[in-house]
């Protein structure tokens, strides 16, 4: 049986080269909305790279023992996108609700909602 | 010789905005335009401190409360640079800080807080922010800070390996 991909989980995801026949490496994500029905899942990626915190619609994310994160990481909401089940390769753990909060503010604000 | 203040006028006319520096919302935005158009390189010289609603020069005050009229009616000879005007776009780019009085308090106090410290975190900025200003929600503090973050980008932010990352994400078609 699949694993259920929630909202709020972090997971780890496969990112393919647009012909899908090189790997080009594995990022955290958290996933923000789910779509059972067509097994897709919105997320918003995270880096490790502190220089993308200088950037507008991004948020720090302390690492923690809930969200298994292994390094503070910034959450990058301009780069929020739909993926399918196939590129989730394992969950990390879950995002505190307060920063869960606050990256919803900002994809609202991010979208002009 | 152009005063500051005239480089500040100069600057509200550009951002076409029409002040009335008797009321407190004027006297409010004009103090954080100067202070956001200051902190990104515009020479006005007015030396700002962090007051009850944020970045303030008495300074500042003291010149248009000295001459309101000439404020009001945006009277000045001072051109601006071409660096200038690039540095008020900037500003007119965030046009919703004029309509949310919350939002300019607290993104012109993180551009402070930020311009002081450029290393700080945004989870330092949060609880900074929510000790100076404990009236200001979760939600403004928060894109708040995407604001000061936006006035204050540098394309060198964009780094090579960073840029590498956003293109393996973009590559993810599904």
């Amino acid at each position: 049986m699949q694993p259920l991909i929630r909202t709020k989980d972090i997971w780890e995801v496969e990112l393919l080269d647009a012909l899908g026949n090189e790997t080009l490496g594995q990022r955290p994500a958290i996933v923000i909305a789910t779509h059972s029905q067509t097994d897709m899942y919105m997320v918003v990626p995270l880096t490790s790279n502190a220089t993308a915190t200088r950037f507008p619609n991004t948020y720090e994310i302390p690492s923690s023992s809930t969200n298994h994160l292994t390094v503070d990481s910034v959450a990058m909401i301009f780069q929020m996108r739909c993926l399918c089940r196939l590129r989730f390769l394992r969950k990390i753990g879950i995002l505190e609700q307060n920063h869960f909060g606050r990256i919803g503010v900002l994809i609202k604000n991010f979208l002009g909602l | 010789m152009s005063s500051n203040l005239d480089k500040v006028i100069a600057s509200l006319r550009f951002l076409e905005l029409r002040p009335d520096i008797r009321t407190y919302r004027w006297r409010f935005l004009v103090q954080k335009t100067t202070h956001l158009a200051q902190t990104l390189g515009l020479q006005t010289n007015y030396p700002f401190t962090i007051y009850v609603a944020g970045p303030y020069s008495p300074l500042l005050a003291r010149d248009y409360y000295a001459q309101p009229d000439k404020v009001n009616a945006l009277q000045t000879e001072y051109e601006l640079t071409r660096r200038d005007a690039v540095i008020l776009e900037k500003i007119r780019a965030c046009c919703d800080l004029y309509q949310d009085m919350s939002l300019m308090e607290c993104a012109s106090t993180v551009v402070y807080l930020m311009n002081e410290n450029p290393d700080i975190r945004d989870g330092d900025i949060i609880a900074r922010i929510k000790h100076l200003k404990p009236y200001l929600g979760d939600s403004t503090c928060v894109i708040g800070i995407s604001k000061a973050k936006e006035l204050l980008f540098k394309s060198e932010y964009l780094t090579e390996e960073l840029k590498k990352e956003i293109d393996m994400w973009e590559k993810a078609k599904d």
